[in-house]
């Protein structure tokens, strides 16, 4: 078996973010990591809309990301910490649109070590130096300089390593111009580890260490070090020099304290507590995600709790040292790995979990009556700040990034009855959890819809000047008459437009600079911008049927066959080609392509016949209507387009730089393309010479079952294709590659570009009789979504058969059941109301019941925080498709689902489903310790709208996996194997087996066998013997793997996903028999057991591949109708992807020597060794990387053409082929 | 300086004459030095002390500048003018104080010309006095062999000579360290002169070394004598010569003159009210004020002396504050006046000096002990105890006084004998002299405490024109406080009342010489200060300036607490910033951490604060940057782009549909400011409330704890 990896969802978590002016523009732009992929996001300050510029796969895990400039530098650089072994500066470059390397230090072994550094980075503010830090031990500092070209230097490093000490954080002190400092939050650890009676381990404190490196001297010194009294998490760096006091704030538990050098005395402010939390009154604050904002004059500071509220906090300085620190809170968002503020006043929050956010900063919180709490502020002893979380104040919400991280576990199904199947996913954390809908599609904004007077045939836009930003009039064509609508605050009617009413329209655009056209059947409507109309009239009967109209050049056809050219001449006179051609069938569609810049015509027109072919006819007035080329259909043309495209959008998007043009012209030469759209429902898009119009490199797709309609529309700047068929599917250029989606809309029927000031790219079009105003905003995503949202975390979910509802586990640590809540808030109450003195107490009764009458949306405001060992759980039955709640079962506080399995019981013989749910109670995570579990057997009725308790059956284990086997229930106990059967008062237990080792998590069953995973020793065969009722371990695998998710590939064949990352799959060889015996006398196993008790047979390895991040569910699907089956697989960071199976061997070959080439020529970005990479963990087998594959598709031309050389093939064919086999299996 | 055990001596210091006559050049702080020298050099006896006073009048006889009385302020400049006001003085006024009293003309003469003439004297070392000698020999005699003054004169200079030349041998010793002068040097050169090394003169504690056993050894002392040699030593004199110059007047305007301030004094002080303003204003105005200063001040000096009477007072002090306020006045030197005037104002202010009793020490014969300044008790005890040296003296001026003044000036007055006489404690009897050359011997019994602000402001407006008025009126607080706060636990009510009059009379005196307050501020208990001392005190928050004023303020803050506020706006934020430092100062390790105190602030308010940071109150409120000073690249996005409904038709036969709304499919949509507030919950009141207070586990630091000053702090319920 071999597998080719495709990622169709790159990751959507954030693990780290950092913002500059990466492009060198005025304008910032947000550097995210995914973990393995870096994306350059651009906040549009107009719209407020982020844009993806680029996303790169590093093939590498990032650890640390930074980005700096250079003293006086007007762009920043990117320096990356990864599991490489390697400090990597990265460049953006906005021209090519990519991330081009300019160092790579190499200075430690690859992976994620401790002792290697990478984990950490901190750089000096002024762009000299950057220090790089493991865990352990090492840390090592480059100079950066420039040198007399102004290329950015990096000097060999320095180190300044120090054995027996972890470190936790650091950063860069703002010393101005001073040597560079460095401070670090460290633990000695060498007392600790000496002293075996574990005083010094209690006693050991962490420090907060000064580096300075001195650039004179060329060397790294260990300044200063002083005890923290609190354990810190993380520093935050002061502006200094001329900015600011310098120095650093420490973020610990319950405390914020400001340090510097010096005699700067320490300055320490607690934490503020949320008023009348519900939390556990001992849980200590901890602030977790910083950003700062600093200009010329001033500077704040953005510190976000584990609650998500970020408080502002500013420093009072007294000639610069610091006196003060004032804290106020802001806002409350999702809590966040990172956050930027942004200099157009824009905050982006990376959420831990779900969607990320742009806010805008629409207030400093300057003004409100919020309280500014002070650490000058005496407090009584042990007292802390407190405040009420509110609504949004401060900030503005502008845009919404999806994010499915964390993926709990997802299912592609067809529940829709959509054909083509959907992706579920359980998305998400506490409160903020989802079940996501994925569908494979373009988002669409409806922006406005409009019932029209009758059934439109057809819509147009124009603009009435060239130059023209925005369209002018929107024209829809009826069967006997034309609409022309003005564009303006609103859409009207207009009469004065010089547009024909009485008549239908073939086609209308704008002419030339300023005039317009409209092609109707009896003639051609020339509109001068004076609104002279010339006419050009239909000679005798004949009436025009087909015209393509560009901005200088008219083609009609006269009764089918004849073709008449137009062609506007420089006093913008519309001239008719004294010739006119006469074509060999009938003419059913034909395309112009439009004006190059600088030039006088477009050179070709595109002819579709009624005989299946594709004509190519010369413009050139020297051969006019000259056939060039031609191409043979499988069926009739219905719509051709001619589009250019394939040059980056980057430069093209709005907002750059005053140049931009210049570029579009210079260097952003787009390939020709020929879309056509065939009449059962195929799209070709074939390239077309611009020199010879020859056609070649046809690529095929079917979009629906309709004949496909064409039209050219703008989209981010550049041309794509709107292709209608039963779907509406569209053809864009999009970093680098080529993407076919379908708009998740309804059908259309005609359509055509939109430009207004409310909206600057759009799409407007027909369907049925209504008129659509509609736009796409997330180009590239790969899904669109629905969420619906849940209360707890997902565990695991199971889909209902008879009706598709799913029945969905949620269970959260550390967590009040509503029960429970309402309780604890009575109590509070209550003891508010008890607390109050005499004349409180009116006050004190009121107070209470607004605070147990306060209700804060927890999914804002985070749930609260019990306790550890407490768990909330339920059980909920969704309406997918409605996102409706059927009906939610609650369970006690403590219980905690941990698997779910629907299954039917023999025995009961109803034909009935039931759900089984493995439930532990009074679960401690670490160390792990349990009350036990139990199986709580519900009856589902057949609509699945309610749930019937059977029984509950106490089990001494926890009920780690359920699967249904047999018309009997498989259930992990613990490490045991146990088969129950369905009984009255409780669940029966059959047979069991004792000889998994550690625990299990996952059980799948086929036929007679049973696939069992432990949780970290891989997957043990199981062989059920029904006569003698023996669960017998026939077979296991020789690794060790801490097992994630598994699918049954077929009876022998079982796919392993593990938490480090990788998949394997494991087959049994032919020669592993599972009719074993399990001797019960113990003597056989002496002899026959395999090594350190594992079983006799070992399945054997034939596929392994480091995925890089934890894959949470694996499953045998299609994605596509009529596709094939491939392997699709959901990670935790919230990638979707899936591997194909090669079907032949030669394309096997191809894909190897192209990886092959890829690696040399193509290394990834970071400096971690692909193969390496790959091959993490267990050595990759039998996996080809599409990933690095496709990243073919986006290196410089002369290397596509060097590597195709080398495979003696041409880029385009190899593009096609990397095309192919990701249409194949997926999009 | 050492202070305790003084309080019986204190008076002693008089008695070394000689040398005080020769120093009487120097400044009162020299004399008050030496008054606590004299007091430790011996327990003087009777005898004694007469001798010495003796001596000391043979000195200032011996003076050439001061053959009589009436010579004894020098008039460098204008000798008419200076003649002219003898005459004038004398003449109608005849003034005890100034004219006919011997010793204060003395030293006032000593000091006018004292001056000059010891400028030259260069190579004379201090020797030891024969009567040190004398002293020493008593100290060791056991015969009751009397040495004669002859002997005691010579070994005087040997002994002298003999000192001279160890400190000389040491001074030469010490070369060869380098000029560091040790302990075992200085035993050196005495073994070297056959001197045996004094015993018990390393009274330093044994250093240990541990090294088999236990072994202890002196670790030698090191006196950097360079250091010594090179010390800049600074001769101050506080009264530095006043730019004297005296309106000139004929002889023919005299008369004039002296109608002029007969009729202006009777008119301020005895008519109505009517024509003291007038008369006030005339004394405000007149440009005689020149001529007729130093005459009006002498005439004040004697009426608040003799005429202790409350409404006589305030009208003296009217009279004192207008013509002082005249230009004119300064062109006089009027030390002398001064100097009596100081004594009779602090006098009333904080009662003689002499009356003053620390009431646990052991209580002398004549006087009773508790009381400090009763008036009652005053009277009782002066004329027995002083009137002596007085009439000794000077005889016919207290004739020409009691004849000549008193019958003119108070007619009705029948209590005068009391008031003549000095207050004098039984010290001062046994050594009067020294006490009357830089003391004036007037006084003046404690006015009423409702006058005191009146009196106060006399005060500060003159002290505020004279240097030397200012010098004195501040040495002769000092000198009552030292001798109050002697041994006294201050608690009584009475006690605060006189800190009370002592304070305002200080700040009346101004900034530095409230400072002198402050080495008395430790004496006092702050939780014993009664609420009617704040507001005396609190004022004295207005001096407080610079980070050194940490002490004054802590403790103004501790004893005035909420009172010192009003003092304090203008520095709100120079305090805030001192008071953090000096209290973050005060940490030891630098991880322990605690909030920073704050200093009290008034409202709040824009007004407040612009008051705080004078007519800026942009400087002030350091305005917080705007959204757009935070972000210069600010762009507010325009949402309503892209946004579903924007766009409108309007067209025959169009038929708008509502568009599905797509928050519903996005989560979140909550968050949106325009949604209704859900946050803070239960209305916008509730926000406003803080209860349900929790614990942290650990304190907030293991710093000692800062009570709350700050009024940051409140809660809004």
């Amino acid at each position: 078996m071999y597998l080719y990896n495709l990622t169709l969802q790159k990751a959507t978590g954030v693990t780290h973010a950092v913002h500059g002016n990466f492009s060198g523009g005025k304008q910032q732009e947000v550097l995210l990591s995914r973990g393995k992929s870096l994306e350059l996001l651009r906040p549009d300050s107009n719209t407020g809309k982020v844009h993806t510029l680029l996303s790169t796969e590093i093939f590498g895990c990032v650890r640390a990301l930074m980005a700096f400039r250079l003293t006086g530098g007007t762009k920043d650089y990117i320096v990356v910490g990864s599991d490489s072994g390697r400090i990597v500066i990265l460049e953006y470059n906005p021209s090519k649109n990519a991330l081009e390397k300019v160092h790579q230090e190499t200075f430690g072994k690859s992976g994620c070590r401790r002792i290697v550094p990478g984990q950490y980075f901190a750089i000096d503010p002024k762009g000299r130096a950057v220090m790089i830090g493991a865990v352990e031990k090492q840390k090592l500092a480059y100079i950066m300089n420039r040198d007399t070209q102004a290329r950015l230097t990096i000097s060999s490093p320095l180190e300044a390593h120090k054995s027996n000490t972890l470190t936790y954080h650091m950063v860069g002190v703002d010393v101005g111009f001073d040597n560079p400092m460095f401070a670090c939050l460290e633990i000695d650890y060498e007392e600790a580890d000496m002293d075996p009676s574990g005083d010094a381990a209690q006693r050991t404190q962490q420090t907060l260490t000064f580096y300075e490196l001195d650039l004179g001297l060329n060397h790294v010194v260990r300044k200063y070090s002083e005890p923290l009294e609190e354990h810190a998490n993380f520093l935050v760096s002061v502006p200094g020099g001329n900015d600011g006091p310098s120095g650093v704030l420490i973020c610990s538990e319950n405390y914020l304290t400001y340090k510097n050098l010096g005699d700067q005395h320490d300055i320490r402010c607690p934490i503020p507590r949320r008023r009348n939390d519900l939390d556990d009154p001992e849980r200590g604050m901890i602030f977790i995600c910083s950003a700062t904002h600093r200009t010329k004059s001033m500077y704040f500071f953005l510190l976000q709790t584990e609650q998500g509220d970020i408080f502002k906090i500013t420093l009072e300085t007294d000639d610069d040292v610091v006196s003060e620190i004032k804290l106020k809170y802001f806002d409350t968002v999702p809590p966040a790995t990172a956050m930027c503020v942004l200099k157009t006043g824009f905050l982006f929050v990376a959420s831990e979990f779900g969607n990320h956010y742009l806010y805008q900063i629409a207030h400093l919180g300057d003004d409100d009556d919020e309280p500014e709490f002070s650490s000058a502020m005496p407090l009584e002893e042990g007292e802390t700040f407190f405040f009420a979380p509110r609504a949004l104040k401060n900030l503005v919400l502008v845009d919404e990034l999806p994010s499915f991280a964390p993926i709990i576990t997802s299912q592609v199904a067809d529940l829709a009855n959509e054909d083509t199947p959907q992706l579920y996913v359980l998305c998400g954390r506490g409160p903020r959890s989802t079940l996501r809908v994925l569908r494979h599609g373009l988002e669409v904004s409806e922006m406005a819809v409009s019932e029209l007077p009758g059934n439109p045939n057809a819509v147009w836009t124009v603009k009435k000047r060239a130059d023209d930003e925005f369209d002018a009039y929107i024209i829809v064509s009826f069967v006997n008459a034309t609409l022309v609508l003005s564009i303006g605050e609103t859409v009207e009617e207009v009469t004065d437009s010089g547009f024909l009413g009485t008549t239908p329209t073939l086609c209308c655009a704008a002419l030339g600079d300023d005039a317009l056209v409209q092609v109707y059947p009896d003639g051609i409507r020339h509109i001068r911008s004076d609104k002279r109309v010339n006419e050009w009239k239909a000679p005798g009967k004949k009436s025009i049927t087909k015209c393509a109209v560009n901005q200088r050049q008219v083609v009609i056809t006269l009764s089918g066959r004849e073709l008449v050219y137009f062609e506007m001449d420089p006093t913008g006179e519309l001239n008719e080609y004294t010739e006119r051609s006469e074509m060999p069938a009938e003419i059913m569609c034909m395309a112009l392509g439009t004006v190059p810049e600088g030039e006088q015509r477009s050179w070709f027109l595109a002819v579709g016949l009624a005989d299946n072919t594709v004509r190519i006819l010369s413009l050139d007035p020297n051969n006019c209507l000259t056939p060039c080329s031609m191409q043979a259909l499988p069926s009739p043309a219905e719509s051709l387009c001619l589009v250019e495209m394939g040059h980056t959008e980057s430069t093209t998007q709005g907002g750059l730089d005053d140049d931009a043009p210049a570029q579009r012209s210079g260097n952003n030469k787009g390939t020709i393309y020929l879309n056509i759209g065939l009449s059962n429902g195929v799209l070709l898009r074939t390239v077309l010479d611009p020199v010879s119009g020859d056609l070649a490199d046809t690529r095929t797709r079917y979009l629906g079952s309709r004949p496909v309609k064409l039209f050219r529309i703008k989209m981010q700047g550049s041309e794509a294709v709107l292709a209608m068929s039963s779907r509406t599917w569209l053809s864009y250029y999009h970093q680098n590659r080529f993407h076919l989606t379908p708009l998740s809309y309804e059908t259309l029927e005609y359509a055509s570009g939109f430009s207004s000031e409310q909206c600057s790219e759009g799409i407007v079009a027909i369907s049925t009789n209504t008129l659509r105003i509609l736009a796409l905003e997330k180009l590239g995503a790969v899904f669109n979504q629905v969420a619906f949202p849940l209360q707890y975390t997902p565990r695991t979910f199971v889909i209902h058969p008879d009706t598709g509802r799913m029945l969905i586990a949620e269970t959260d640590h550390n967590a009040y059941t509503e029960d429970t809540k309402s309780a604890r808030k009575e109590q509070m109450a209550e003891e508010m109301r008890s607390a109050a003195g005499d004349e409180e107490r009116e006050l004190a009764r009121e107070m209470a019941n607004a605070f147990i009458n306060e209700v804060l949306p927890e999914d804002v405001f985070s749930s609260p925080k019990a306790g550890l060992g407490l768990w909330a759980s339920q059980i909920r039955c969704l309406d997918a498709m409605h996102g409706q709640t059927m009906f939610s079962v609650p369970l006690t506080q403590n219980e905690a689902i941990m698997s779910m399995a629907m299954l039917k019981f023999s025995i009961a013989a109803d034909g009935r489903y039931y759900l089984a749910v493995g439930i532990a109670k009074d679960l401690q995570l670490n160390p792990r310790i349990s009350q036990g579990g139990c199986i709580d057997i519900y009856k589902i009725d057949p609509t699945c709208s309610s749930l019937e308790f059977m029984h509950r059956t106490d089990i001494d284990e926890i009920p780690g996996a359920l699967c249904g086997f047999q018309g009997r229930l498989l259930a992990g106990c613990g490490r045991m194997l146990r088969i129950y059967d369905f009984g009255k008062k409780k669940m029966l237990r059959k047979c069991e087996n004792k000889h998994i080792p550690y625990q299990i998590v996952n059980i799948q069953a086929m036929g007679h066998r049973v696939y069992v995973s432990d949780v970290q020793e891989s997957v043990f065969f199981i062989r059920y013997r029904r006569a003698e009722n023996q669960l017998i371990i026939f077979a296991d695998d020789t690794h060790p793997r801490w097992v994630t998710a598994t699918t049954l590939l077929d009876y022998d064949t079982i796919a392993i996903a593990d938490k480090f990352g990788n998949l394997s799959i494991q087959r049994l060889p032919h020669s592993v028999t599972d009719d074993v015996d399990e001797d019960p006398t113990g003597t056989k196993s002496l002899w026959d057991r395999g090594l350190l008790s594992g079983a006799s047979q070992k399945s054997e390895n034939i596929c392994s591949f480091h995925v890089g991040e934890i894959i949470m569910s694996l499953q045998k699907a299609t994605l596509i109708p009529g596709g094939s089956e491939a392997l699709i697989y959901a990670t935790l960071s919230g990638t979707v992807g899936a591997f194909v199976p090669f079907t032949s061997r030669e394309d096997y070959d191809f894909f190897q020597h192209l990886e092959m080439h890829m690696r040399n020529e193509n290394p990834p970005l970071c400096g971690r060794d692909h193969l390496s990479y790959r091959s993490s963990y267990y050595p990759v087998k039998n996996v080809l990387d599409g990933d690095l594959c496709e990243q073919y598709l986006s290196i410089e031309a002369a290397k596509q053409k060097s590597i195709a050389g080398d495979m003696f093939r041409t880029p385009n064919q190899i593009c096609k082929k990397l095309e192919d086999i990701r249409t194949r299996y997926a999009f | 300086m050492k202070t305790s055990g003084a309080s019986n001596t204190d008076e002693l210091n008089k008695s070394s004459h000689s040398k005080v006559s020769k120093k009487s050049t120097k400044s009162r702080s020299k004399s008050a030095k030496l008054e606590l020298t004299g007091k430790n050099s011996l327990s003087a006896s009777a005898s004694s002390s007469i001798a010495s006073a003796v001596s000391g009048g043979v000195a200032v006889g011996s003076l050439p500048a001061t053959p009589t009385h009436l010579n004894m302020v020098t008039t460098p400049t204008t000798p008419t003018s200076s003649l002219g006001n003898y005459n004038l003085f004398d003449a109608s006024f005849a003034v005890a104080g100034s004219g006919g009293h011997g010793l204060a003309g003395g030293i006032a003469g000593a000091e006018a010309s004292g001056n000059s003439s010891r400028m030259g004297h260069q190579k004379s070392y201090a020797g030891f006095d024969p009567r040190s000698i004398k002293i020493f020999w008593e100290q060791h005699d056991q015969t009751d062999v009397e040495l004669s003054q002859d002997v005691c004169a010579r070994l005087a200079e040997d002994a002298s000579y003999k000192v001279w030349e160890l400190i000389n041998n040491v001074k030469i010793y010490s070369r060869h360290s380098g000029g560091v002068v040790t302990y075992d040097l200085v035993n050196e050169v005495l073994k070297d002169a056959d001197v045996p090394p004094m015993l018990g003169a390393m009274d330093s504690d044994w250093d240990r070394i541990d090294y088999d056993g236990s072994f202890y050894f002196h670790s030698d002392k090191i006196f950097e004598l360079s250091a010594e040699f090179q010390k800049e030593v600074n001769l101050c004199t506080p009264d530095d010569a006043d730019f004297q110059s005296i309106c000139p007047v004929e002889d023919k305007h005299m008369d004039q003159l002296r109608q002029c301030v007969q009729s202006l004094v009777t008119a301020a002080l005895f008519a109505d009210s009517k024509s003291q303003t007038a008369a006030v204003c005339h004394a405000f105005q007149t440009p005689l004020m020149g001529s007729i200063y130093r005459v009006i001040v002498s005439k004040m000096v004697q009426l608040l002396a003799f005429k202790q009477q409350d409404h006589l007072s305030q009208r003296c002090w009217r009279l004192l504050r207008a013509c002082n306020y005249n230009a004119t006045a300064n062109h006089n030197a009027c030390r002398p006046e001064y100097f009596n005037l100081a004594e009779v104002l602090v006098s009333q202010l904080m009662a003689p000096y002499e009356t003053i009793k620390a009431p646990h020490v052991d209580p002398d014969p004549g006087q009773t002990t508790s009381i400090k300044m009763e008036f009652e008790e005053e009277l009782k005890v002066e004329p027995d105890q002083c009137h002596n040296p007085e009439t000794q003296e000077n005889p016919e001026v207290m004739g020409v006084e009691k004849q000549e003044q008193e019958p003119q000036m108070f007619p009705g007055e029948s209590t005068m004998e009391h008031t003549i006489y000095k207050l004098q404690s039984e010290e001062e009897e046994l050594n009067p002299q020294p006490e009357a050359e830089h003391l004036s011997s007037y006084f003046a019994c404690p006015v009423g405490n409702g006058l005191v602000d009146e009196l106060c402001e006399t005060i500060g407006q003159l002290a505020s024109q004279s240097g030397y008025l200012h010098a004195e009126c501040l040495f002769l607080i000092k000198r009552r406080l030292a001798r109050f706060f002697e041994g006294r636990h201050v608690s009584s009510e009475r006690d605060f009342r006189y800190i009370s009059r002592a304070v305002r009379g200080l700040i009346a005196l101004g900034e530095y010489a409230f400072r002198e307050f402050i080495p008395y501020i430790y004496k006092l208990r702050v939780e014993e200060i009664p609420d009617s001392l704040w507001p005396d005190l609190a004022p004295a928050a207005i001096f407080l300036g610079g980070h050194d004023d940490v002490y004054l303020y802590e403790w103004l803050e501790y004893g005035c607490g909420a009172a010192l506020q009003p003092f304090l706006v203008h520095y709100a934020r120079a305090y805030e910033k001192m008071v953090t430092r000096r209290y973050v100062k005060a940490k030891q390790p630098a991880y322990r951490i605690e909030s920073v105190p704050g200093v009290r602030r008034l409202e709040w308010s824009t007004l407040a604060a612009a008051m705080c940071h004078g007519d800026d109150p942009s400087k002030a409120l350091k305005p917080k940057p705007t959204l757009c000073e935070a972000f210069p690249d600010l762009q507010s996005p325009n949402l309503q782009l892209n946004c579903a409904g924007n766009i409108r038709f309007k067209f025959a036969g169009c038929r708008p549909v509502l568009l599905k709304p797509k928050v519903a499919t996005v989560p979140h949509s909550e968050d949106s400011p325009s949604s209704a507030a859900n946050g803070g919950g239960g209305g916008g009141a509730s926000s406003d409330i803080l209860i349900a207070k929790r614990k942290l586990f650990k304190p907030l630091t293991n710093v000692r704890k800062w009570s709350p000053i700050s009024g940051y702090h409140y809660l809004r319920i």
